[in-house]
């Protein structure tokens, strides 16, 4: 089978060696690409440069960091840089033949400029504002992930995409790693981070059919709107099913193959 | 509250007096959502909203 896993920020502060032990026992049967996000790296470095970020809401309840230029060239840093070389040093070390890419390299994501968001301004208004440097992604080169996949590595992906005119800009993680999915026709998109699953009522859904997220996206909060998005988009593409479950386990990748704990989302 | 006119059906829409240029408004009679693109004094000008859907970065 061919698995597009994505590691959640929030469980990345040290890499968890369960992770890593985790996706090499995998390897021995799949092929796996990987996909990064790390946010909050983002916001710790841009803060002891003295650049505070600032977060922005959409309507709907999508979170966004506000991407100057000044903070796109610390994001490109971070993710391209810090994390994804610390994630690449920490999978070398266990063997895992593991290439690191950001979205820039080799056309690898293209992605659309959002040149205005609409945001809910202080007043609780809708209200359009510039859109800086985040985008959306409308094409990802899959024959290099294949190239990579076919002589045997291991593709790991941070969030930073391509403009139209060669800009790197800030693209969400989890709708990237389903873009991957998609344009692989991956078997399944696992997407890991720091919670057990969809909740409702406090307690974590096992099953969900694509078809019933739509009715119940208004009751997920937070940073589940853009999981649930990506999950929608990657069974959209052909990808066979979508898993989000807690990447702070043991063998987080193997027990989510298994459907052992998290939120399995099909189209069935 | 200010006042100004929809662009597309021209039905009258009630604008708070803090409006900030880029806000976004419905129209009442025609559910046009518009933007604010001018606010001088009592001059409000709204022009139909031209963006598309929410895909944002980390």
């Amino acid at each position: 089978m061919l698995i597009v896993v994505k590691v959640g920020g929030s469980i990345l502060k040290e890499v968890p060696p369960e992770i890593v032990s985790d996706i090499k026992s995998v390897l021995s049967e799949h092929q796996l690409v990987l996909v990064h996000g790390g946010g909050k790296g983002v916001t710790e470095v841009a803060s002891k440069l003295g650049k505070e970020q600032k977060f922005v809401f959409s309507p709907t309840g999508f979170r966004s960091r506000y991407t100057d230029k000044e903070t796109m060239e610390i994001f490109t840093m971070v993710m391209a840089g810090k994390i994804n070389k610390k994630l690449v040093s920490a999978l070398q070390k266990q063997e895992i033949p593991v290439v690191g890419l950001s979205g820039l390299d080799g056309y690898l994501l293209r992605a659309e400029r959002k040149k205005r968001l609409i945001v809910v301004n202080e007043q609780g208004r809708k209200q359009v504002i510039d859109g800086g440097y985040t985008g959306k992604v409308n094409q990802v080169n899959a024959s290099l992930l294949k190239l990579l996949l076919d002589n045997g590595y291991v593709p790991l992906v941070s969030p930073v995409a391509v403009s139209e005119e060669f800009e790197p800009l800030n693209v969400d993680a989890d709708r990237t790693a389903a873009n991957i999915a998609g344009a692989l026709k991956a078997d399944k998109l696992v997407l890991l981070t720091d919670v057990e699953g969809l909740m409702f009522n406090d307690k974590v859904v096992p099953e969900l059919c694509v078809d019933d997220v739509e009715s119940k996206l208004k009751k997920i909060g937070g940073g589940m709107i853009t999981k649930v998005y990506a999950a929608k988009e990657a069974l959209k593409n052909g990808v066979g099913e979508v898993v989000i479950c807690s990447g702070v386990r043991k063998t987080p990748i193997s027990s989510a193959l298994k459907h052992e704990g998290g939120t399995v989302i099909s189209s069935e | 509250m200010k006042k100004a006119n929809c662009p597309d059906c021209d039905a009258e829409i009630e604008v708070p007096d803090d409006v900030m240029k880029g806000e976004i408004l419905s129209c009442p009679s025609c559910g046009l959502e518009l933007e604010v693109t001018e606010n001088k004094g009592d001059c409000v000008e709204l022009k139909e909203l031209g963006i598309e859907g929410e895909d944002w970065g980390e």
